[in-house]
C-alpha cells in the first residue's frame, strides 16, 4: 500500500476514525492490527519477521533488564543483536556477500559454484531492524527502563506511518507517546493534513515527474553526453530529497493527525554550507541514529584525530551499505565518509582563507552552499547509477559532447517548476515556519493557496507513479 | 466538541469549493481541448473537427507513416491522419468509437505493428489509454476501457479535473507552439543507422520470443471493426514497412501477422501487410529513422504504395 495511492488515504481515513471513536485505552490496540494490516498488504508472511524481531527485542529487553551482572546484560544485549541483524544479513546482504566472496575466489582461478538464497527483500526490514535495535541498546545503557507492555512495543516497532520508510524513532521518544491520551485537537489536524499534503505534492509532482527523466538517462547512460548527465544528475538531487522527505513528510503528518509527533528526517539539505553541515540536515533519524550507535561506541571524536578520521569513514561506509547491498551504495557512503574528513581537516584553513581575502560573510555562505550542493550532486551520481561502471561512465563523459542536451517534454517542465516551487518554500522555511504563515493569512487567501495547492496536485502529480525509494532499502 | 464541529463544517465547505472548481475547471479545460491545434493531445479535437473522408488510427507508426496529402492526391478523398505516439489497441478502439459518434467516415485506415497482440506489450501499456481521459463522457467504450482499469477508477474520474492530469502542458505547448501537422502527419528527418541498432534489436527480439497471445487485444481490434461495419463505415488493417523484419526473429513476426489476418478474415476487412517480400524496395535503410519508424522519405513512398491499393480496393 503506497501512501500516494487512492487505497492508503481510504484505509487512513478509517484508522483515523475509528481510532478517534474507540476509547484511549483500546487505542493501541487499533493501531497495532492497523500496521500489522497496513504491513500485510505487502506480503502477509513477513509479518511473521516483524513480529520476531519485536519479540526479540522485547524479551532480550525485559532480561537486559532484570540482569543483575553486566555479563548477563551483555549476553542479552549479544542474541538481541544477532538475530535482528542476522534477519538483516539473510534478508539483505547474504547474497550480496557471497557474490562478492565469489568474484575474489575467482581472481585466483579458483571455481565456486553460484549458491544464491531466492528471497524477497522485506520492504522496511533497514528501518524497523534500526528501530528494534536502539530499543535494546538504549536498555543496555540504561538510558531507558524495558517496555512490560508487549502491545505497546510491538506498536512502537510497526507503528504504520513510519514502519517501511523512516523516520527511525527511538523508543525514549516514541514509546511514551502511546500512553498519553490524545484528543481531537483542529489545529494538530490541520497541521498534519497540511504536511501529508505537501508530502504528496513533493512525491508526486516533484519527484515522480523527474524521476521519468532521471531514469531515462541513467537506464540508458551509454546514449547520452555531458550536459544531459549533468541535468540529470541535478534533477535526481532533487527527485531524491523530494522523494524521502515526501515520505517522511506524509509520515509525520499521518502520525500528527493521530496525535504523535515523529522526529523531523530533513531540514533543507540543500541549503548545507558543508558536508558535515548536510548530514546534519539529510535523513537525520539514520545519520543521528549512526552517530549514537556506531560512530560515538567507536571512540567517536574523543581518541585521536586519525582515529576520528577512520570512525567517520567505518561510519559512513556502513551507511552506504545500510541503503543496499550494492557496491554502488558502499562507494557512495565511502566518497560521503571522504568529503567528511576532508571538510573537517580543510575547515580551519578555509575560514583563515576566507578572513584573509575579506569575502564578505553572505557571499562565502552562498558559495558554500553552491559548492556543497555539486559535490553532494557528485555522490548522488554513485547512488543512483545501476553498476559501478556507468557511475564512472558518466563521471568520465561530464564534460564530452556539449552543448547536446536530451531533454523529454512535459515532466521536465512540471519537474523544474516543482524545483522553483520548493525552493521558494525552503527559503522561506529558513527564517520561519510556513504553516503558522499561512494560518495567518486572510481566508480567501489561505483557501486560494490551498486549491491551488490542491489541483497543482490533481493535475501536475503523475498517478500510478513509482513507489517511494527507500521502500527498498 | 467544539473542534470536532470546526473541523466538520470546515471540510465540507471545503469539499463544495472543490466540488464546484472541479466541475467549472473541468467543463473549460474539455472546451479548451477540443480546441487544440498543437501537439499530440491535438491529434484527436482535430481529427474530430476535420471529418475527413478516411482516417488513419494508430501509434507513432500512423502518425509518421502516413502523409495524407498524398493519400488524398491518389484516392480523391480527404484524409486526416490521427495516429498518437505510444497509444495502441485501446487508442484505436476509443478513438474510433469517439469518430464514429460525430460523423461516419468512409474508411478507416487502422495501423496494425502485430507486437500489439503480444501479452506483454498490451499489459505493459494499457495504462496509457487514461489520456483519453478527458473524453470518457462522451464515448462509452472509452469509459468501459478507463474503468476496468482499476476498481476505483469510477471513483477518481468522477473529478473531472483528474481526467486532465498531466495534461496541462498540452495547453501551454498549444499557446507557444505553431501546429505543425495540420492534417496529423509529422514525418520522421531523421535517416537511420543500421549498425547503431543492430544490438538493441536483439533485447527486444529475445523479449517478445516466447510470445501470448492477449485475447483482450484481439477482441478489442474485432469489436472496433464490427462497430465500423455496423454503421457502414469501411476498415482496412495495414502493417506499414519495418526494418527489424530484416534482422529479427521473422517468424515471430509472422506468428504474429497471422493473428491479424485471421481478424481480418473473420471480419472479411483488407489486411495489407507491407513485409519486405512483398515490398523489396523497403529494405532501404535510408527509408527508415529507426527499425520500427519510417522516415520522411519512406513515409512519403509508403504513402503513395498506400494510396494506390485502397484505390484497388474501391476507395
Amino acid at each position: 500500500m503506497q501512501f500516494n495511492s487512492i487505497y492508503f488515504f481510504i484505509f487512513f481515513i478509517t484508522v483515523a476514525g475509528v481510532y478517534f471513536l474507540v476509547p484511549h485505552r483500546f487505542r493501541w490496540f487499533w493501531l497495532l492490527i492497523s500496521s500489522y494490516y497496513f504491513y500485510m498488504c505487502w506480503n502477509v508472511k513477513y509479518a511473521l519477521l516483524i513480529a520476531t524481531s519485536t519479540l526479540v527485542a522485547y524479551f532480550c529487553g525485559l532480561l537486559t533488564g532484570k540482569a543483575r551482572s553486566i555479563f548477563s546484560k551483555r549476553l542479552f544485549l549479544i542474541i538481541s543483536l544477532v538475530i535482528n541483524l542476522g534477519f538483516l544479513f539473510v534478508f539483505k546482504y547474504f547474497n550480496f556477500f557471497l557474490d562478492s566472496i565469489q568474484k575474489c575466489v575467482n581472481v585466483f582461478s579458483i571455481q565456486m559454484s553460484p549458491i544464491a538464497l531466492k528471497l524477497l527483500l522485506p520492504v522496511g526490514i533497514s528501518f524497523y531492524t534500526f528501530q528494534a535495535l536502539s530499543y535494546t541498546i538504549d536498555v543496555y545503557w540504561g538510558k531507558i527502563v524495558p517496555e512490560k507492555h508487549l502491545g505497546k512495543f510491538a506498536l512502537y516497532v510497526s507503528f504504520f506511518p513510519q514502519l517501511v520508510a523512516g523516520p527511525i524513532e527511538r523508543a525514549t521518544h516514541l514509546l511514551p507517546q502511546f500512553s498519553t491520551q490524545k484528543n481531537f485537537d483542529y489545529d494538530r489536524i490541520k497541521h498534519g493534513f497540511f504536511l501529508m499534503m505537501w508530502g504528496i505534492f513533493k512525491k508526486v509532482v516533484i519527484a515522480d515527474n523527474l524521476a521519468m527523466y532521471v531514469d531515462s538517462v541513467y537506464n540508458n547512460a551509454q546514449h547520452h553526453t555531458g550536459p544531459t548527465f549533468l541535468l540529470a544528475t541535478y534533477f535526481f538531487a532533487f527527485q531524491i530529497y523530494c522523494d524521502f522527505s515526501g515520505y517522511s513528510d506524509i509520515a509525520i503528518g499521518s502520525a500528527k493527525i493521530l496525535g504523535y509527533d515523529l522526529m523531523q528526517n530533513f531540514r533543507q539539505p540543500y541549503f548545507a554550507t558543508s558536508t558535515v553541515d548536510f548530514w546534519r540536515r539529510w535523513h537525520i533519524s539514520l545519520s543521528t541514529w549512526l552517530r549514537d550507535y556506531l560512530y560515538i561506541p567507536l571512540g567517536g571524536n574523543k581518541k585521536s584525530r586519525n582515529r576520528m578520521y577512520i570512525n567517520l569513514l567505518i561510519t559512513m561506509l556502513l551507511g552506504g551499505l545500510w541503503h543496499g547491498a550494492v557496491w554502488t551504495f558502499v562507494l557512495w557512503g565511502a566518497i560521503h565518509g571522504i568529503l567528511l574528513i576532508v571538510s573537517k581537516v580543510t575547515f580551519s584553513w578555509r575560514e583563515k582563507i576566507c578572513e584573509r581575502i575579506g569575502v564578505p560573510k553572505p557571499i562565502v555562505t552562498i558559495l558554500r552552499i553552491i559548492i556543497t550542493f555539486n559535490l553532494i550532486c557528485l555522490t548522488w551520481v554513485f547512488f543512483r547509477a545501476n553498476t559501478v561502471e556507468d557511475a564512472f561512465y558518466i563521471l568520465t563523459h561530464l564534460t564530452q559532447g556539449w552543448p547536446n542536451l536530451y531533454y523529454s517534454l512535459p515532466s521536465c517542465f512540471y519537474g523544474a517548476l516543482g524545483i522553483i516551487v520548493l525552493l521558494l518554500v525552503q527559503c522561506v522555511q529558513t527564517k520561519r515556519e510556513i504553516l503558522p504563515l499561512i494560518a495567518k493569512q486572510h481566508i480567501v487567501a489561505r483557501w486560494t493557496f490551498y486549491v491551488i495547492f490542491f489541483f497543482s496536485i490533481v493535475m501536475l502529480g503523475i498517478r500510478n507513479g513509482a513507489q517511494f525509494i527507500y521502500f527498498q532499502f | 466538541m467544539r473542534s470536532l464541529k470546526k473541523i466538520f463544517v470546515k471540510g465540507v465547505l471545503f469539499l463544495l469549493l472543490l466540488f464546484c472548481l472541479d466541475r467549472f475547471i473541468g467543463s473549460v479545460l474539455l472546451k479548451q481541448l477540443y480546441n487544440l491545434e498543437a501537439g499530440q493531445a491535438a491529434q484527436l479535437p482535430k481529427a474530430l473537427r476535420a471529418q475527413a473522408d478516411i482516417v488513419v488510427l494508430g501509434s507513432s507508426r500512423a502518425r509518421h507513416h502516413y502523409d495524407p496529402e498524398l493519400i488524398e492526391k491518389i484516392t480523391g478523398k480527404t484524409v486526416f491522419n490521427a495516429g498518437v505516439d505510444g497509444l495502441y489497441i485501446p487508442y484505436i478502439q476509443g478513438a474510433a468509437d469517439l469518430l464514429m459518434s460525430r460523423y461516419k467516415p468512409k474508411l478507416l485506415v487502422i495501423e496494425i505493428d502485430p507486437f500489439y497482440f503480444t501479452e506483454t506489450h498490451f499489459k505493459d501499456n494499457l495504462l496509457r489509454v487514461e489520456a483519453l481521459a478527458p473524453y470518457i463522457d462522451d464515448s462509452d467504450i472509452l469509459k468501459e476501457q478507463i474503468f476496468d482499469l482499476s476498481g476505483f477508477n469510477r471513483m477518481v474520474y468522477s473529478f473531472h479535473t483528474i481526467r486532465f492530469n498531466g495534461k496541462p502542458w498540452s495547453f501551454l505547448s498549444n499557446i507557444i507552439r505553431q501546429d505543425c501537422c495540420p492534417n496529423g502527419f509529422s514525418p520522421i528527418k531523421k535517416v537511420m543507422e543500421p549498425a547503431e541498432w543492430k544490438d538493441k534489436i536483439e533485447d527486444k527480439t529475445s523479449k517478445y520470443e516466447n510470445f501470448v497471445l492477449d485475447p483482450k487485444a484481439v477482441e478489442m481490434l474485432s469489436k472496433t471493426i464490427q462497430q465500423a461495419k455496423s454503421l457502414r463505415v469501411g476498415v482496412v488493417l495495414v502493417t506499414s514497412p519495418e526494418w527489424r523484419e530484416q534482422i529479427e526473429e521473422v517468424q515471430v513476426l509472422l506468428s504474429l501477422s497471422s493473428v491479424v489476418k485471421t481478424i481480418s478474415e473473420e471480419e472479411q476487412v483488407p489486411y495489407v501487410m507491407a513485409t519486405l517480400d512483398q515490398y523489396p524496395e523497403f529494405r532501404d535503410p535510408s527509408y527508415y529513422a529507426d527499425p520500427s519508424h519510417l522516415n520522411e522519405q519512406g513515409a512519403r513512398r509508403f504513402s503513395e504504395t498506400l494510396g494506390t491499393i485502397l484505390v484497388h480496393l474501391g476507395y
